[in-house]
């Protein structure tokens, strides 16, 4: 990278402040046609104050590259601005120390090819005019950017222009191509300023401050020869025009009453000298410090000098006593009313009585009055006339009188100088005191203004605040009433509760005394259960006794049984005998002996069958007693877990 | 200052304190400043028939003849500044002088018709005041103020694309009003002075956002004042936004226009100052 380039800050982004320092300035323009280039150039030109400007390099590029680029990329303007892609150019002149740089931004035109331009602009070989109306613009300045972003097709242009180019010719990359991708687009720096062109007032920008014209000034009030305090005022002939520059008109008025006042001073001086007819016969009036050259300088050492071009003419020798005294008197009738303490204006009014009350049009007549050499010419009779004085009259007395007018002339000009060093002391002090005063208001103003905003700020907040709070008081509130609410159905609730359970105790009383009543009552029933318990134990021995019974009838049964089969088959055997001999008799006692053991048998039956019924009623009687001790045993272990609970509820 | 765009029920009693509007007066498609209201004689009620930043077609119109007047609420008021501004930048942009007009000195003889630096400080100087109107020390703006101020600017958008715009998304609609006015509103800030043009921008960001595009890059100047008008309204939600938005986005265009209306500020202020001390030597003459 050469010298020049390493001073772009940045070549990734739009905008030619990164081609710029910090310190620089960009002037900006949007351009919708070609006209008025000519202005542009002109603001800009008046603006760029630099030694090595070459302003006319800088205007033929101003208004060639913007022509050019103009009428070639964006024909029909105005016409589908959006759909075709063309917008107006954004022109943009930036300045710093080193360089001036003017770019144009604008999107691509369809016939516009970005890469290899800097080839094309190179070479000879340019086929397309548009490249060779590049080249001509590329020639014209020291160095070319060309910015295109791929994706939206915004192109940009810069040309440079080095103030001083002879320290970078060696290292200067001439054109300098950057095509960028969305990505790698970076945010413009910021310049010093930004200025839109329409914000330089045309007028004030071009009129040239340092033009003089003597034929317009009476008046010149210049500064002192330091350069600090150095105030030029230029008064011209229409007092408008004093308010214009900026000279204020009360100060020249109070300095033309001083001079009225010097005047009226120096000519009561003459006028008395006039009166007295003895004092000014036979002496010489010297008048030599009113005769020097053709003005009356009032020297001060302070920085205001009033130079007044004036004439004092020397009184003619011809003038008699006589005719001094007539003038002396006229002179006298005309500044007997400064004897009282008048104006400067009355005393214009007095030299030109028509003149209107307004003292701006009386300031400008007395101009006007000096100006043509009124005064001057008075002055000038009144130098001859002393002239002729002094040599006519030769009195000592006359001497020692002029001597005397003449302290009184030298005191009133000391007495003038440190008015007008008053004054102007005064002026600045005021002058100084509105500085201050302004500087002072505006910071109050600017104070005023951080203080409302925050204190906007806060309102906002407190607003916020008080919604906000306002909100939770609603919410309380609501809270609040819903607690009410609750105590108050808590309380009832409570009292509820407490009528309740003190019910409940009641009850609960009565039931533990049912309860112990009941308890009483089957305390004696598991008494009687117990006794019934120790009945079935009895009725247990009996069962016991009857199972024995049972069992040995039941064997009884069995070898009766057995007996029988045997007697069975005896009897079977016997009738076999019988059959074969005659056993009837022994066949009908066994027959008997048989019934008889049937009998027996069926006896003994029945009374198992009995035996065990009576068996199975008391197992009947044995399984309800026991559910029954259960029942008992249930119901004393409710009872007792019941009246815990009562007691433990009672307890809390 | 915010504007209510919900008001659908006011007092009946408040109807001498509005203002109206004959029916017949009112253009069909013109996007309302405020909500509209009809009078319910029977009810004795005014009922709104139509939110702000909407329209009539002509058939509603039509439909509304009968009510004879349209009434709006009093944010109307609020703007007043801006449609008037509005009209006045609009015939700045169409100003058409003639040699006479220069000859009578009407114009000053340097700034000829359609100098665009010209053209532009006066556009500037009209819109500037703008910031100031809600009362506040800060420059802030309400899009939605600004949207009135457009609408007086530009001509209106197509018909049949309002229609559909609206009837697709109400809130894309009123989002995109606010966005393109915007645009625009930012745009004349940097001297973008072409009626045409500003047109034209408008239509193309309305149309972009309803049907669809959510982005903008933010290569070109104008393409980065739409990008900061998206994300302002975006963020902002229709309710008044401060300058200093501008400056958190360090954009080449939003820089321009912070400098250029802090500029505008301070001769506003040293104006103020310097009449200030005209009249205190004034005073110190008449003494």
């Amino acid at each position: 990278m050469s010298n020049a380039n390493s001073n772009f800050r940045s070549l990734k982004s739009f905008g030619i402040s990164g081609i710029l320092n910090e310190d620089s300035i960009v002037f900006y323009q949007t351009l919708f046609n070609s006209s008025h280039l000519g202005k542009i150039s002109d603001l800009l030109v008046f603006n760029i104050k630099n030694e090595h400007f070459d302003e006319l390099r800088f205007r033929s590029l101003v208004n060639r590259s913007v022509l050019y680029f103009f009428h070639s990329y964006n024909k029909d303007i105005n016409s589908d601005l959006l759909k075709k892609g063309s917008r107006p150019i954004l022109f943009e002149c930036g300045i710093d120390l080193e360089k001036v740089a003017i770019g144009l931004n604008f999107s691509k035109a369809s016939n516009f090819q970005v890469e290899g331009i800097l080839d094309k602009i190179s070479s000879d070989d340019l086929k397309v005019e548009l490249d060779k109306i590049n080249k001509e613009l590329d020639i014209e300045s020291d160095q070319t950017v060309i910015r295109y972003q791929t994706q939206t097709g915004v192109l940009e242009i810069i040309f440079i222009l080095y103030f001083n180019i002879q320290v970078y010719s060696d290292d200067l990359k001439k054109s300098e191509l950057v095509i960028l991708n969305d990505e790698e687009s970076e945010s413009s720096p910021e310049p010093r300023e930004y200025i839109h062109l329409g914000d330089l007032d045309f007028d004030i920008t071009l009129t040239d401050k340092d033009l003089s014209d003597p034929s317009l000034s009476v008046f010149r009030v210049s500064g002192s020869d330091s350069v600090e305090s150095q105030e030029e005022y230029r008064v011209v002939s229409d007092p408008s025009g004093v308010e214009k520059r900026g000279s204020s008109q009360w100060k020249v008025k109070s300095l033309i009453k001083s001079f009225s006042s010097a005047l009226s001073d120096a000519m009561k001086g003459i006028v008395n000298a006039g009166r007295s007819k003895s004092k000014l016969n036979n002496k010489k009036i010297e008048v030599s410090h009113l005769s020097e050259g053709r003005s009356l300088k009032i020297n001060s050492t302070d920085s205001k000098k009033i130079i007044l071009d004036t004439s004092l003419q020397p009184i003619e020798k011809e003038s008699s006593n006589l005719i001094l005294h007539e003038e002396s008197k006229v002179l006298e009738k005309k500044f007997e009313k400064l004897d009282s303490g008048s104006s400067g204006d009355d005393f214009v009014k007095e030299i030109k009585p028509g003149i209107e009350k307004d003292l701006e049009s009386e300031y400008g007549k007395l101009l006007n009055e000096i100006q043509t050499g009124g005064l001057e010419k008075l002055m000038m009779t009144l130098k001859d006339k002393s002239r002729v004085m002094i040599r006519e009259i030769s009195n000592p007395k006359v001497e020692i009188w002029m001597s005397e007018i003449r302290s009184r002339l030298i005191t009133e000009r000391a007495r003038l100088a440190e008015m007008t060093k008053t004054l102007n002391s005064s002026v600045r002090i005021k002058e100084i005191e509105f500085r201050n005063k302004v500087a002072v208001l505006e910071e109050e103003i600017k104070r005023k203004n951080v203080q409302l905003a925050q204190r906007n700020q806060v309102l906002s907040q407190n607003r916020e605040n008080l919604s906000t709070l306002v909100k939770n008081i609603d919410k309380i509130k609501e809270s609040m009433k819903n607690q009410t609410d609750q105590t108050n159905s808590e309380n009832s609730s409570m009292k509820n509760k407490y009528l309740y359970a003190q019910k409940m105790l009641h009850v609960s009383r009565e039931e533990n005394l049912k309860l112990t009543r009941k308890l009483e009552e089957m305390k004696v029933q598991l008494n009687a259960a117990s006794s019934l318990a120790q009945q079935q134990s009895v009725s247990s021995n009996e069962y016991s006794f009857l199972k024995d019974q049972h069992t040995r009838l039941q064997r009884k049964i069995e070898e009766h049984k057995k007996i029988n089969i045997q007697v069975m088959e005896q009897l079977k055997s016997l009738k076999k005998e019988k059959s074969r001999a005659e056993v009837n008799h022994s066949a009908d006692e066994m027959k008997k002996k048989m019934d008889s053991a049937l009998r027996m048998n069926a006896m003994s039956r029945d009374q198992v069958e009995e035996m065990r019924k009576r068996i199975d009623q008391l197992q009947q009687k044995e399984a309800k007693m026991k559910a029954e001790i259960l029942k008992m045993q249930n119901e004393i272990k409710r009872l007792v877990s019941s009246e815990k609970k009562r007691g433990s509820d009672q307890l809390k | 200052m915010n504007i209510d765009l919900d008001l659908k029920k006011v007092q009946s009693g408040l109807i001498n304190n509005l203002y109206s509007s004959k029916i017949e007066d009112i253009p069909p498609f013109f996007l309302m400043p405020v909500s509209v209201f009809v009078y319910l004689q029977a009810n004795e009620k005014l009922v709104s028939v139509k939110r702000a930043l909407d329209f009539f077609t002509p058939y509603e119109l039509n439909k509304f003849k009968s009510f004879k007047y349209f009434y709006f609420s009093d944010d109307i008021k609020k703007s007043f500044p801006f449609s008037q501004s509005g009209l006045k930048v609009k015939s700045f942009l169409n100003l058409k002088v003639s040699i006479q007009d220069i000859k009578k000195k009407k114009i000053s003889e340097s700034h000829f018709p359609g100098d665009s630096y010209f053209l532009s400080q006066q556009i500037f100087r009209g819109i500037a005041p703008l910031w100031l109107e809600s009362g506040s020390s800060c420059l802030e703006i309400n899009p939605f103020l600004v949207s009135v101020f457009v609408n007086e600017l530009c001509p209106s958008l197509e018909e049949e694309k309002l229609v559909m715009a609206r009837e697709r998304d109400v809130r894309s609609f009123e989002k995109a009003i606010l966005i393109s006015s915007l645009s625009i509103f930012l745009v004349l800030h940097l001297g973008y002075c072409n009626l045409k043009f500003l047109a034209d921008l408008r239509s193309f960001v309305f149309y972009e956002i309803v049907f669809g595009k959510s982005s903008f890059d933010s290569t070109s100047e104008i393409n980065e004042l739409i990008y900061l008008s998206s994300v302002w309204i975006e963020n902002s939600e229709f309710n008044s936004v401060q300058l200093s938005f501008l400056k958190k986005h360090k954009k080449k265009s939003a820089q321009k226009i912070i400098s250029r209306l802090e500029k505008e500020r301070v001769i506003t202020l040293t104006k103020l100052v310097s009449s200030d001390r005209s009249m205190e030597i004034q005073k110190a003459k008449n003494v």
